[in-house]
């Protein structure tokens, strides 16, 4: 509990209550009645059209709190004279993914539900499957390029390289979607569940592993 | 006098483009309050800021407490639990925190922090109210001066052994450092031991000469003078004269400066018989006169005389 009480107090150190809101609740205040909208004529499509944009709005928001963590001579501030700079840092950087997957969680879950709701006959099975499928995907990709972005100090080269990362993850979420509903190369959709799954984890992983060694080298280069 | 070494910088040397820092030895004395004073861009900052670990590469030994190396300093959580820092960059608290966030991530980030103390402090120095919008309030709405409290009240609400102070005086208002120099005096009578001390950056050199036991003045990246105050106001004079003895003065006299009816400056102790025949007015330098001819003697400023 003690833990959870620091962690929620690196993480907020980074990210104001501001920040917060505006990614956990007035971002999917606006996408979800956007993706209804899409979903009225195609679920898949929806979603998918939903999560980039999700995605996209995650990159760059982004630089607001972390800009340029990793990147050398980042000033820490106080941080940086404390003994716990390590266990801070870690500890930040971990509530940052989790807050993340759950931000990215949110939108699609909240849509299905309200589509489910609303037209519960037309709902296909393999929906639930495509949005946990296309929220650990996504998830995978934003932290991935995240890492990247997190070198830029400046918030104009951030963003210009945020819009074309942004493809990529619009790319492999049209590509999810066309895996989904034209089952085109004969694999068992139910297969790209776990290797989302498993994709994120290991991403999760490498991108703590990454972060928090770039930002030790910057504070302890002798 | 002589005195045990809080810090001691032994042959430390970093490079920037068009700055080197090259300091041969520098023993900070333990139990007395330190003053670096030096142009703007003469390395004081950037000295202090190796010695917090901010800046961590460089060339030379820093040793704290008498025993501790700057790998024991990133190690041993004696070493920084026991320093504290102000700086003066706008981004040492965030601008998004707010004033309970202050505390909340200092009392995570160092275990001897004592909030309730902290809360006192602040209202001691009027930066918060006791009302809960006081404590809500953020870093960025803060003026220049009351975020220095804010650092202020950060550092002396923990159980240190040595303050480290970057600029602290300068964005004060002239009540507020006279509050200061009987802060930091407050500070290092708490010890029984006489084991506390502080080192500060400043150009506000007559304002903290009543706290100023020790001055080091740095130049272009070197030391050029340190010392006790008392004994470096022995070991100058201040002279002032006529005129028509300016050029004879000139050759005598470590600085010099010249007005329409006079001249004034430092004069070493050992030199002043050599000014004898002259008509001369000596007194003790104050710790600013001291200072500044000093600086004047070393400066890179081209005179517009």
């Amino acid at each position: 509990m003690k833990h959870l009480s620091r962690m929620i107090t690196a993480h907020n150190c980074f990210c104001s209550f501001l920040y917060n809101i505006a990614m956990l609740v007035v971002m999917p205040a606006f996408l979800v009645p956007f993706a209804l909208v899409i979903m009225s004529f195609d679920n898949y499509m929806g979603i998918a059209i939903m999560m980039t944009l999700l995605s996209f709005f995650t990159l760059l928001a982004d630089y607001m709190p972390f800009n340029g963590i990793t990147a050398k001579g980042f000033f820490l501030g106080i941080i940086k004279t404390s003994t716990h700079v390590d266990s801070f840092i870690k500890d930040a950087i971990i509530a940052d993914q989790i807050r993340r997957f759950v931000q990215l969680t949110i939108p699609p879950t909240l849509s299905l539900i309200i589509a489910t709701i609303i037209s519960a006959n037309s709902i296909d099975m393999r929906l639930p499957v495509f949005v946990s499928t296309i929220i650990f995907l996504d998830y995978s990709t934003t932290t991935g390029i995240i890492t990247f972005t997190r070198n830029i100090l400046s918030n104009n080269v951030h963003a210009y390289i945020s819009l074309p990362l942004t493809a990529i993850i619009g790319a492999l979420n049209a590509c999810m979607l066309f895996l989904f509903i034209y089952d085109s190369i004969h694999i068992p959709f139910i297969i790209w569940l776990p290797i989302s799954f498993i994709l994120s984890v290991i991403i999760s992983i490498l991108v703590f592993n990454y972060t928090t060694d770039r930002c030790f080298s910057n504070i302890k280069e002798y | 006098m002589k005195a045990e070494a809080v810090i001691s910088c032994k042959n430390i040397s970093k490079k920037y483009r068009h700055f080197e820092l090259n300091i041969d030895s520098i023993n900070f004395p333990k139990g007395f309050a330190t003053a670096l004073i030096g142009e703007n861009g003469a390395g004081k900052t950037t000295l202090l800021e190796m010695i917090a670990g901010i800046k961590q590469v460089h060339k030379g030994e820093i040793t704290y407490f008498g025993n501790y190396t700057e790998k024991d300093r990133e190690n041993d959580p004696y070493v920084k639990e026991h320093i504290g820092y102000t700086g003066t960059d706008k981004h040492y608290f965030l601008p998004h925190w707010t004033l309970k966030q202050t505390k909340e991530i200092q009392s995570v980030l160092f275990d001897n922090f004592d909030g309730e103390k902290y809360d006192q402090i602040l209202e001691d120095l009027a930066v918060t109210s006791s009302s809960r919008s006081g404590k809500d309030k953020k870093v960025s709405s803060l003026s220049d001066g009351n975020r220095i409290k804010l650092m202020l009240a950060g550092v002396l609400a923990r159980d240190t052994k040595l303050l480290l102070m970057d600029e602290p005086a300068s964005p004060l208002d002239p009540l507020m450092r006279e509050r200061l120099c009987s802060m930091l005096r407050e500070y290092l009578a708490s010890s029984e031991d006489n084991d506390k001390s502080v080192i500060f950056s400043t150009h506000n050199i007559s304002d903290m000469e009543n706290v100023t036991d020790y001055a080091i003045i740095i130049e272009n990246g070197t030391v050029v003078e340190q010392g006790f105050v008392e004994d470096l106001k022995e070991k100058y004079v201040f002279v002032r004269g006529e005129k028509k003895d300016e050029e004879s003065a000139k050759h005598i006299l470590y600085d010099i400066t010249s007005n329409t009816y006079g001249y004034e400056g430092l004069c070493l102790s050992e030199n002043i018989d050599k000014l004898a025949g002259m008509d001369v007015e000596t007194s003790i330098p104050t710790l600013s006169q001291l200072a500044v001819g000093i600086m004047r003697a070393y400066t890179k400023l081209k005179s517009h005389s």
